[in-house]
Protein backbone atom coordinates (compact mmCIF):
# COMPACT_ATOMS: atom_id res chain seq x y z
CA UNK A 1 0.00 0.00 0.00
CA UNK A 2 1.35 3.37 -0.84
CA UNK A 3 1.31 5.75 2.13
CA UNK A 4 0.63 9.38 1.24
CA UNK A 5 3.84 11.37 1.70
CA UNK A 6 2.25 14.04 3.95
CA UNK A 7 1.05 11.34 6.38
CA UNK A 8 4.44 9.69 6.34
CA UNK A 9 6.20 12.97 7.10
CA UNK A 10 3.77 13.70 9.94
CA UNK A 11 4.31 10.24 11.38
CA UNK A 12 8.08 10.58 11.22
CA UNK A 13 7.90 13.99 12.87
CA UNK A 14 5.75 12.54 15.64
CA UNK A 15 8.23 9.72 16.20
CA UNK A 16 11.12 12.17 16.24
CA UNK A 17 9.28 14.36 18.73
CA UNK A 18 8.54 11.45 21.00
CA UNK A 19 12.17 10.35 20.85
CA UNK A 20 13.35 13.86 21.71
CA UNK A 21 10.90 14.01 24.62
CA UNK A 22 12.04 10.63 25.88
CA UNK A 23 15.67 11.74 25.61
CA UNK A 24 14.95 14.92 27.55
CA UNK A 25 13.07 13.00 30.23
CA UNK A 26 15.92 10.51 30.53
CA UNK A 27 18.50 13.27 30.83
CA UNK A 28 16.34 15.09 33.38
CA UNK A 29 16.00 11.99 35.50
CA UNK A 30 19.67 11.20 35.15
CA UNK A 31 20.62 14.66 36.39
CA UNK A 32 18.13 14.41 39.22
CA UNK A 33 19.79 11.21 40.38
CA UNK A 34 22.14 11.81 43.28
CA UNK A 35 25.65 12.20 41.98
CA UNK A 36 26.99 9.27 43.87
CA UNK A 37 24.33 7.01 42.44
CA UNK A 38 25.14 8.29 39.00
CA UNK A 39 28.76 7.49 39.53
CA UNK A 40 27.91 4.06 40.79
CA UNK A 41 25.59 3.42 37.88
CA UNK A 42 27.63 4.68 34.98
CA UNK A 43 30.54 6.74 33.81
CA UNK A 44 34.24 6.20 33.44
CA UNK A 45 34.96 6.22 37.15
CA UNK A 46 32.53 3.41 37.83
CA UNK A 47 34.19 1.06 40.24
CA UNK A 48 34.07 -2.50 39.08
CA UNK A 49 32.54 -4.89 41.56
CA UNK A 50 35.07 -6.54 43.78
CA UNK A 51 36.84 -8.75 41.30
CA UNK A 52 38.58 -10.92 43.82
CA UNK A 53 37.11 -14.32 44.39
CA UNK A 54 36.91 -15.29 48.03
CA UNK A 55 39.80 -17.42 49.19
CA UNK A 56 39.28 -21.14 49.72
CA UNK A 57 37.91 -21.84 53.17
CA UNK A 58 40.43 -23.24 55.61
CA UNK A 59 40.19 -26.83 56.75
CA UNK A 60 39.74 -27.33 60.47
CA UNK A 61 43.47 -27.99 60.88
CA UNK A 62 44.43 -24.90 58.90
CA UNK A 63 41.99 -22.78 60.86
CA UNK A 64 43.35 -24.08 64.15
CA UNK A 65 46.90 -23.22 63.08
CA UNK A 66 45.88 -19.74 61.93
CA UNK A 67 44.05 -19.08 65.20
CA UNK A 68 46.99 -20.37 67.26
CA UNK A 69 49.54 -18.19 65.44
CA UNK A 70 47.40 -15.04 65.47
CA UNK A 71 48.21 -13.94 69.07
CA UNK A 72 51.91 -14.42 68.33
CA UNK A 73 51.60 -12.26 65.25
CA UNK A 74 49.34 -9.62 66.81
CA UNK A 75 50.91 -9.29 70.26
CA UNK A 76 54.57 -10.00 69.56
CA UNK A 77 55.79 -9.93 65.98
CA UNK A 78 54.05 -6.94 64.42
CA UNK A 79 54.36 -4.87 67.55
CA UNK A 80 58.07 -5.70 67.89
CA UNK A 81 58.63 -5.04 64.18
CA UNK A 82 57.02 -1.63 64.43
CA UNK A 83 58.94 -0.87 67.63
CA UNK A 84 62.20 -1.78 65.91
CA UNK A 85 61.46 0.73 63.14
CA UNK A 86 60.34 3.51 65.44
CA UNK A 87 63.15 3.06 67.96
CA UNK A 88 65.76 3.32 65.21
CA UNK A 89 63.88 6.23 63.63
CA UNK A 90 63.93 8.03 66.95
CA UNK A 91 67.64 7.29 67.33
CA UNK A 92 68.49 8.79 63.94
CA UNK A 93 66.08 11.72 63.96
CA UNK A 94 65.84 12.75 67.57
CA UNK A 95 68.10 11.68 70.38
CA UNK A 96 71.01 9.73 68.96
CA UNK A 97 71.40 8.12 72.34
CA UNK A 98 73.09 4.71 72.01
CA UNK A 99 72.20 3.62 75.51
CA UNK A 100 68.55 4.51 75.01
CA UNK A 101 68.45 2.65 71.71
CA UNK A 102 70.00 -0.44 73.26
CA UNK A 103 67.67 -0.33 76.24
CA UNK A 104 64.69 -0.16 73.92
CA UNK A 105 65.82 -2.86 71.54
CA UNK A 106 66.79 -5.49 74.08
CA UNK A 107 63.17 -6.22 74.96
CA UNK A 108 62.30 -6.13 71.26
CA UNK A 109 64.85 -8.85 70.59
CA UNK A 110 63.31 -10.78 73.48
CA UNK A 111 59.88 -10.45 71.87
CA UNK A 112 61.18 -11.82 68.59
CA UNK A 113 62.84 -14.67 70.49
CA UNK A 114 59.62 -15.46 72.32
CA UNK A 115 57.68 -15.31 69.06
CA UNK A 116 60.11 -17.71 67.41
CA UNK A 117 59.81 -20.18 70.29
CA UNK A 118 56.02 -20.03 70.27
CA UNK A 119 55.88 -20.44 66.52
CA UNK A 120 58.25 -23.42 66.55
CA UNK A 121 56.02 -25.05 69.15
CA UNK A 122 53.13 -25.08 66.70
CA UNK A 123 52.61 -27.94 64.29
CA UNK A 124 51.23 -26.70 61.00
CA UNK A 125 49.18 -28.90 58.69
CA UNK A 126 51.11 -30.07 55.66
CA UNK A 127 49.31 -27.53 53.46
CA UNK A 128 50.70 -24.66 55.54
CA UNK A 129 54.19 -25.99 56.09
CA UNK A 130 55.65 -23.48 53.64
CA UNK A 131 53.76 -20.62 55.27
CA UNK A 132 54.97 -21.76 58.68
CA UNK A 133 58.58 -21.85 57.50
CA UNK A 134 58.23 -18.47 55.84
CA UNK A 135 56.94 -16.98 59.04
CA UNK A 136 59.85 -18.43 61.00
CA UNK A 137 62.25 -17.02 58.39
CA UNK A 138 60.69 -13.58 58.76
CA UNK A 139 61.10 -13.67 62.54
CA UNK A 140 64.70 -14.83 62.11
CA UNK A 141 65.40 -11.91 59.80
CA UNK A 142 64.02 -9.51 62.39
CA UNK A 143 66.03 -11.16 65.16
CA UNK A 144 69.20 -10.87 63.12
CA UNK A 145 68.48 -7.25 62.30
CA UNK A 146 67.89 -6.45 65.97
CA UNK A 147 71.07 -8.25 67.02
CA UNK A 148 73.04 -6.36 64.38
CA UNK A 149 71.74 -3.01 65.61
CA UNK A 150 72.44 -3.92 69.23
CA UNK A 151 76.14 -4.22 68.35
CA UNK A 152 76.09 -0.44 68.34
CA UNK A 153 76.21 -0.76 72.12
CA UNK A 154 79.76 -2.12 71.83
CA UNK A 155 81.30 0.21 69.29
CA UNK A 156 78.83 3.09 68.72
CA UNK A 157 79.12 2.50 64.99
CA UNK A 158 75.96 3.57 63.15
CA UNK A 159 76.90 1.34 60.22
CA UNK A 160 75.16 -1.48 62.09
CA UNK A 161 71.85 0.26 61.34
CA UNK A 162 72.65 0.36 57.65
CA UNK A 163 73.57 -3.33 57.60
CA UNK A 164 70.46 -4.32 59.54
CA UNK A 165 67.90 -2.45 57.48
CA UNK A 166 67.75 -4.78 54.44
CA UNK A 167 67.07 -7.66 56.84
CA UNK A 168 64.19 -5.97 58.61
CA UNK A 169 62.82 -4.69 55.30
CA UNK A 170 62.82 -8.23 53.91
CA UNK A 171 61.22 -9.48 57.11
CA UNK A 172 58.44 -6.92 56.73
CA UNK A 173 57.80 -8.03 53.16
CA UNK A 174 57.57 -11.65 54.28
CA UNK A 175 55.15 -10.83 57.08
CA UNK A 176 52.73 -9.35 54.56
CA UNK A 177 52.89 -12.45 52.38
CA UNK A 178 52.17 -14.76 55.29
CA UNK A 179 49.49 -12.47 56.68
CA UNK A 180 47.75 -12.48 53.33
CA UNK A 181 47.33 -16.25 53.56
CA UNK A 182 46.49 -16.60 57.23
CA UNK A 183 44.75 -13.36 58.20
CA UNK A 184 43.45 -11.54 55.14
CA UNK A 185 42.04 -8.22 56.27
CA UNK A 186 44.46 -7.69 59.13
CA UNK A 187 45.27 -4.25 57.70
CA UNK A 188 42.21 -2.43 56.49
CA UNK A 189 42.31 0.73 54.38
CA UNK A 190 43.11 3.77 56.44
CA UNK B 1 85.92 -0.82 62.39
CA UNK B 2 85.94 2.96 62.15
CA UNK B 3 82.95 4.53 63.82
CA UNK B 4 80.45 6.04 61.47
CA UNK B 5 77.66 8.32 62.53
CA UNK B 6 74.26 8.94 61.03
CA UNK B 7 73.48 11.72 63.43
CA UNK B 8 73.61 14.34 60.74
CA UNK B 9 71.43 12.55 58.23
CA UNK B 10 67.97 13.70 59.10
CA UNK B 11 69.27 17.01 60.30
CA UNK B 12 71.36 17.48 57.17
CA UNK B 13 68.23 16.85 55.18
CA UNK B 14 66.32 19.31 57.28
CA UNK B 15 69.02 21.90 56.90
CA UNK B 16 69.11 21.40 53.17
CA UNK B 17 65.39 21.98 52.95
CA UNK B 18 65.50 24.92 55.27
CA UNK B 19 68.28 26.27 53.13
CA UNK B 20 65.96 26.09 50.16
CA UNK B 21 62.93 27.24 52.08
CA UNK B 22 63.84 30.10 54.34
CA UNK B 23 65.53 32.38 51.82
CA UNK B 24 62.55 31.84 49.55
CA UNK B 25 60.22 32.80 52.35
CA UNK B 26 62.10 36.05 52.73
CA UNK B 27 61.77 36.87 49.03
CA UNK B 28 58.04 37.16 48.38
CA UNK B 29 58.60 38.23 44.79
CA UNK B 30 60.00 34.79 44.05
CA UNK B 31 57.02 33.14 45.73
CA UNK B 32 54.62 35.25 43.73
CA UNK B 33 56.26 34.09 40.51
CA UNK B 34 56.00 30.40 41.23
CA UNK B 35 53.33 28.66 39.21
CA UNK B 36 53.08 24.88 39.33
CA UNK B 37 51.37 22.28 37.17
CA UNK B 38 49.22 19.68 38.90
CA UNK B 39 47.96 16.24 37.99
CA UNK B 40 46.12 13.77 40.19
CA UNK B 41 46.46 10.04 39.59
CA UNK B 42 44.36 7.19 40.89
CA UNK B 43 46.84 4.65 42.24
CA UNK B 44 44.09 2.17 43.10
CA UNK B 45 40.45 1.99 44.03
CA UNK B 46 39.19 0.26 47.17
CA UNK B 47 35.62 -0.79 46.59
CA UNK B 48 32.63 -1.53 48.71
CA UNK B 49 33.30 0.57 51.78
CA UNK B 50 30.06 1.14 53.74
CA UNK B 51 29.19 4.79 53.19
CA UNK B 52 28.46 5.35 56.86
CA UNK B 53 31.91 4.02 57.69
CA UNK B 54 33.41 6.63 55.39
CA UNK B 55 31.12 9.54 56.28
CA UNK B 56 28.99 8.95 59.39
CA UNK B 57 26.66 11.85 58.56
CA UNK B 58 25.80 10.16 55.27
CA UNK B 59 25.15 6.67 56.56
CA UNK B 60 22.88 4.59 54.33
CA UNK B 61 19.26 4.33 55.40
CA UNK B 62 17.36 1.61 53.51
CA UNK B 63 14.48 3.12 51.59
CA UNK B 64 15.65 6.70 52.04
CA UNK B 65 15.35 8.97 49.02
CA UNK B 66 17.59 11.62 50.53
CA UNK B 67 20.84 12.00 48.60
CA UNK B 68 22.50 12.17 51.99
CA UNK B 69 21.39 8.67 52.90
CA UNK B 70 20.57 6.67 49.79
CA UNK B 71 24.05 5.50 48.85
CA UNK B 72 25.04 2.23 50.46
CA UNK B 73 28.64 1.78 49.37
CA UNK B 74 31.59 4.01 48.56
CA UNK B 75 34.26 3.04 46.04
CA UNK B 76 37.24 5.00 47.19
CA UNK B 77 40.06 5.99 44.88
CA UNK B 78 43.51 6.37 46.39
CA UNK B 79 44.68 9.63 44.83
CA UNK B 80 48.25 10.89 44.57
CA UNK B 81 49.18 14.44 43.59
CA UNK B 82 51.84 14.99 40.94
CA UNK B 83 53.20 18.51 41.15
CA UNK B 84 55.71 20.13 38.82
CA UNK B 85 57.13 23.51 39.72
CA UNK B 86 59.83 24.47 37.23
CA UNK B 87 62.33 21.62 37.30
CA UNK B 88 61.00 20.22 40.56
CA UNK B 89 58.85 17.11 40.24
CA UNK B 90 57.08 16.35 43.51
CA UNK B 91 54.47 13.95 44.83
CA UNK B 92 51.91 14.46 47.53
CA UNK B 93 51.50 10.95 48.94
CA UNK B 94 52.91 7.85 47.28
CA UNK B 95 50.08 5.30 47.32
CA UNK B 96 50.83 1.69 48.15
CA UNK B 97 52.11 -1.49 46.58
CA UNK B 98 51.53 -4.31 49.03
CA UNK B 99 50.13 -6.42 46.24
CA UNK B 100 49.17 -9.17 48.67
CA UNK B 101 46.36 -6.90 49.82
CA UNK B 102 44.60 -6.99 46.47
CA UNK B 103 42.78 -10.18 47.24
CA UNK B 104 41.52 -9.27 50.65
CA UNK B 105 40.45 -5.77 49.71
CA UNK B 106 39.12 -6.58 46.26
CA UNK B 107 41.26 -3.72 45.00
CA UNK B 108 40.81 -2.51 41.48
CA UNK B 109 42.55 -0.03 39.20
CA UNK B 110 45.96 -0.63 40.77
CA UNK B 111 48.88 0.84 38.86
CA UNK B 112 52.36 1.23 40.39
CA UNK B 113 53.28 4.89 40.85
CA UNK B 114 56.32 4.54 38.60
CA UNK B 115 54.06 3.38 35.76
CA UNK B 116 51.60 6.17 36.35
CA UNK B 117 54.38 8.73 36.21
CA UNK B 118 55.59 7.12 33.00
CA UNK B 119 52.09 7.46 31.55
CA UNK B 120 52.36 11.17 32.26
CA UNK B 121 55.76 11.29 30.56
CA UNK B 122 57.76 11.45 33.79
CA UNK B 123 60.39 9.18 35.30
CA UNK B 124 60.10 8.08 38.94
CA UNK B 125 63.83 8.68 39.26
CA UNK B 126 63.22 12.38 38.58
CA UNK B 127 60.91 12.87 41.56
CA UNK B 128 62.77 15.24 43.84
CA UNK B 129 60.44 15.38 46.83
CA UNK B 130 57.62 13.30 48.24
CA UNK B 131 55.35 14.72 50.93
CA UNK B 132 53.37 12.11 52.79
CA UNK B 133 50.12 13.42 54.22
CA UNK B 134 50.54 10.84 56.98
CA UNK B 135 52.16 7.46 57.54
CA UNK B 136 49.29 5.05 56.87
CA UNK B 137 50.16 2.19 54.56
CA UNK B 138 47.91 3.24 51.69
CA UNK B 139 49.52 6.71 51.52
CA UNK B 140 53.20 6.21 52.32
CA UNK B 141 54.10 3.16 50.26
CA UNK B 142 56.32 2.76 47.21
CA UNK B 143 58.92 5.08 48.73
CA UNK B 144 61.75 2.83 47.61
CA UNK B 145 60.52 3.22 44.03
CA UNK B 146 61.32 6.92 44.26
CA UNK B 147 65.07 6.57 44.80
CA UNK B 148 66.04 10.20 44.46
CA UNK B 149 63.11 11.74 46.25
CA UNK B 150 63.50 13.35 49.63
CA UNK B 151 60.72 12.36 52.01
CA UNK B 152 58.91 15.00 54.04
CA UNK B 153 57.11 13.72 57.13
CA UNK B 154 56.01 15.50 60.28
CA UNK B 155 57.96 14.74 63.45
CA UNK B 156 54.60 14.73 65.21
CA UNK B 157 53.49 11.82 63.02
CA UNK B 158 56.48 9.71 64.05
CA UNK B 159 55.97 10.65 67.69
CA UNK B 160 52.32 9.64 67.51
CA UNK B 161 53.21 6.19 66.22
CA UNK B 162 55.95 5.86 68.81
CA UNK B 163 53.57 6.78 71.60
CA UNK B 164 50.94 4.33 70.47
CA UNK B 165 53.32 1.41 70.02
CA UNK B 166 54.66 1.79 73.51
CA UNK B 167 51.33 2.19 75.21
CA UNK B 168 50.97 -0.60 77.76
CA UNK B 169 47.62 -1.84 76.55
CA UNK B 170 47.15 -4.18 73.65
CA UNK B 171 44.05 -2.45 72.36
CA UNK B 172 45.87 0.88 72.12
CA UNK B 173 49.19 -0.44 70.79
CA UNK B 174 47.71 -2.89 68.28
CA UNK B 175 49.28 -2.55 64.84
CA UNK B 176 46.84 -4.74 62.99
CA UNK B 177 43.21 -5.68 63.25
CA UNK B 178 42.18 -7.76 66.16
CA UNK B 179 39.09 -9.69 65.14
CA UNK B 180 36.44 -7.03 64.98
CA UNK B 181 38.95 -4.46 63.89
CA UNK B 182 41.29 -1.89 65.37
CA UNK B 183 41.00 0.45 62.41
CA UNK B 184 40.53 3.52 64.55
CA UNK B 185 43.08 2.84 67.29
CA UNK B 186 46.29 4.90 67.32
CA UNK B 187 48.85 2.48 65.86
CA UNK B 188 46.52 0.88 63.35
CA UNK B 189 47.45 1.44 59.75
CA UNK B 190 51.18 1.77 60.34
CA UNK B 191 52.12 -1.69 59.18
CA UNK B 192 55.78 -2.73 59.48
CA UNK B 193 56.66 -2.55 55.78
CA UNK B 194 55.53 1.07 55.53
CA UNK B 195 57.52 1.97 58.62
CA UNK B 196 60.55 0.19 57.18
CA UNK B 197 60.29 2.24 54.00
CA UNK B 198 60.05 5.50 55.94
CA UNK B 199 62.99 4.37 58.06
CA UNK B 200 64.90 3.41 54.91
CA UNK B 201 64.53 6.96 53.56
CA UNK B 202 65.73 8.41 56.85
CA UNK B 203 68.67 6.03 56.97
CA UNK B 204 69.62 6.93 53.40
CA UNK B 205 69.72 10.61 54.32
CA UNK B 206 66.71 11.22 52.10
CA UNK B 207 64.24 12.49 54.66
CA UNK B 208 63.28 15.76 56.21
CA UNK B 209 61.56 15.55 59.55
CA UNK B 210 59.28 18.56 59.52
CA UNK B 211 58.28 20.53 62.60
CA UNK B 212 54.97 22.15 61.73
CA UNK B 213 55.04 24.71 58.94
CA UNK B 214 57.69 24.86 56.24
CA UNK B 215 58.09 26.65 52.93
CA UNK B 216 59.84 24.05 50.81
CA UNK B 217 60.36 26.04 47.65
CA UNK B 218 58.95 29.48 46.97
CA UNK B 219 55.18 29.31 47.32
CA UNK B 220 55.04 25.59 48.12
CA UNK B 221 54.25 25.33 51.80
CA UNK B 222 53.65 22.53 54.25
CA UNK B 223 50.95 23.22 56.83
CA UNK B 224 50.49 21.02 59.88
CA UNK B 225 47.04 19.47 60.31
CA UNK B 226 47.74 17.58 63.49
CA UNK B 227 44.99 15.11 64.44
CA UNK B 228 42.92 16.10 61.39
CA UNK B 229 43.34 12.43 60.43
CA UNK B 230 46.40 11.18 62.30
CA UNK B 231 48.65 12.65 64.95
CA UNK B 232 50.96 14.38 62.48
CA UNK B 233 48.92 14.88 59.31
CA UNK B 234 50.15 17.61 56.98
CA UNK B 235 48.71 19.67 54.11
CA UNK B 236 50.54 21.08 51.10
CA UNK B 237 49.83 24.48 49.57
CA UNK B 238 50.75 24.82 45.90
CA UNK B 239 50.54 27.97 43.72
CA UNK B 240 48.99 27.34 40.30
CA UNK B 241 47.56 29.25 37.36
CA UNK B 242 44.07 28.69 38.78
CA UNK B 243 44.99 29.99 42.20
CA UNK B 244 46.35 28.30 45.25
CA UNK B 245 45.60 24.65 45.79
CA UNK B 246 45.77 22.68 49.03
CA UNK B 247 46.41 18.95 49.09
CA UNK B 248 45.00 17.33 52.20
CA UNK B 249 45.44 13.57 52.05
CA UNK B 250 43.05 11.93 54.47
CA UNK B 251 42.40 15.16 56.34
CA UNK B 252 40.53 15.84 53.08
CA UNK B 253 39.30 12.32 52.41
CA UNK B 254 36.03 13.60 50.95
CA UNK B 255 35.80 16.74 48.86
CA UNK B 256 32.04 16.73 49.40
CA UNK B 257 32.80 16.59 53.11
CA UNK B 258 34.83 19.79 52.83
CA UNK B 259 32.08 21.42 50.80
CA UNK B 260 29.30 20.35 53.15
CA UNK B 261 31.28 20.49 56.42
CA UNK B 262 30.99 16.82 57.23
CA UNK B 263 33.73 14.69 58.73
CA UNK B 264 35.14 11.81 56.70
CA UNK B 265 37.41 8.83 57.23
CA UNK B 266 37.66 9.14 60.97
CA UNK B 267 40.71 7.21 62.09
CA UNK B 268 43.04 8.77 64.62
CA UNK B 269 41.02 11.92 64.13
CA UNK B 270 39.83 14.85 66.18
CA UNK B 271 36.78 16.09 64.27
CA UNK B 272 37.43 19.69 65.34
CA UNK B 273 40.94 19.49 63.91
CA UNK B 274 39.55 18.05 60.67
CA UNK B 275 37.21 21.02 60.39
CA UNK B 276 40.12 23.37 61.07
CA UNK B 277 41.99 21.67 58.24
CA UNK B 278 38.96 22.27 56.00
CA UNK B 279 38.92 25.88 57.10
CA UNK B 280 42.61 26.18 56.25
CA UNK B 281 41.77 25.33 52.63
CA UNK B 282 38.94 27.88 52.55
CA UNK B 283 41.31 30.52 53.93
CA UNK B 284 44.19 29.75 51.60
CA UNK B 285 42.23 29.15 48.40
CA UNK B 286 39.12 31.26 48.99
CA UNK B 287 36.70 28.33 48.86
CA UNK B 288 36.49 24.58 48.58
CA UNK B 289 36.99 23.99 44.86
CA UNK B 290 40.77 23.87 45.07
CA UNK B 291 40.97 21.46 47.99
CA UNK B 292 42.51 18.22 46.74
CA UNK B 293 40.99 15.10 48.27
CA UNK B 294 42.61 11.70 48.68
CA UNK B 295 39.54 9.47 48.50
CA UNK B 296 36.67 11.48 47.01
CA UNK B 297 34.36 8.90 45.38
CA UNK B 298 33.40 11.44 42.70
CA UNK B 299 37.00 11.81 41.57
CA UNK B 300 37.53 11.85 37.79
CA UNK B 301 33.94 12.89 37.12
CA UNK B 302 32.25 16.24 36.73
CA UNK B 303 31.00 15.74 40.27
CA UNK B 304 34.44 16.75 41.53
CA UNK B 305 35.23 19.55 39.09
CA UNK B 306 38.94 19.82 39.90
CA UNK B 307 39.47 16.30 38.55
CA UNK B 308 36.98 16.22 35.68
CA UNK B 309 39.61 16.63 32.94
CA UNK B 310 40.49 12.97 33.23
CA UNK B 311 41.44 9.97 31.15
CA UNK B 312 42.32 6.33 31.66
CA UNK B 313 45.99 5.56 32.15
CA UNK B 314 45.87 1.80 32.51
CA UNK B 315 44.12 -0.98 34.39
CA UNK B 316 41.04 1.18 34.71
CA UNK B 317 42.92 3.83 36.70
CA UNK B 318 42.44 7.50 35.94
CA UNK B 319 44.60 10.55 35.76
CA UNK B 320 43.36 14.12 35.80
CA UNK B 321 45.17 17.10 34.39
CA UNK B 322 44.18 19.74 36.89
CA UNK B 323 46.16 22.79 35.79
CA UNK B 324 49.20 23.62 33.71
CA UNK B 325 51.80 26.29 34.34
CA UNK B 326 52.50 28.60 31.41
CA UNK B 327 54.63 26.73 28.87
CA UNK B 328 53.98 23.31 30.39
CA UNK B 329 52.78 20.77 27.86
CA UNK B 330 49.60 18.80 28.33
CA UNK B 331 50.08 15.17 29.33
CA UNK B 332 46.57 14.19 28.32
CA UNK B 333 46.44 12.16 25.11
CA UNK B 334 44.75 13.98 22.25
Amino acid sequence: MRVPSAVLVSFLMLVAGLLALAGYAFEHERRATPLLQAVAASGPAQAAPASASPPRAFTAEEEAYSVALWPVHRDLVELAAAQLATATLEYVTEKHDVNLLVSRLQPVRGEFGAAEAKTRALTPPASLQDVHQRYLDAITLYEKATTEILRIGHDSDDQHLVEAQPMSLHGAEELIKVGDVLWPGEHKPN
Amino acid sequence: MAKRSLVGLAFAGALAAVGLGLPAASTPAAAADTVCSVWVVETSRIPHIPYGGFMPDRAYIPGSTSPMHNVEWADLPVNVGVIKCGHELMLYDSGWKQTEYFKMLGVDHFVPIADELKALGFDAKDVTRVFISHGHWDHAGQLLDLPNATLYVQREELRGIEWALNYPNAHISAVNNTPGGCARTPACGYEPLTMEQVYGKVLAGKAVIVDGEMEVIPGVKIHPAFRAHTNGSQLLEVPTAMGKMVFGGDAYSSWEGIRDWMVANIQQTDSVQQFLAYEKCYKITGGYNNCVSAHEPLSYTAGYPLTKNSWLIGNGAHAAEVTLAPGEKSRKPM
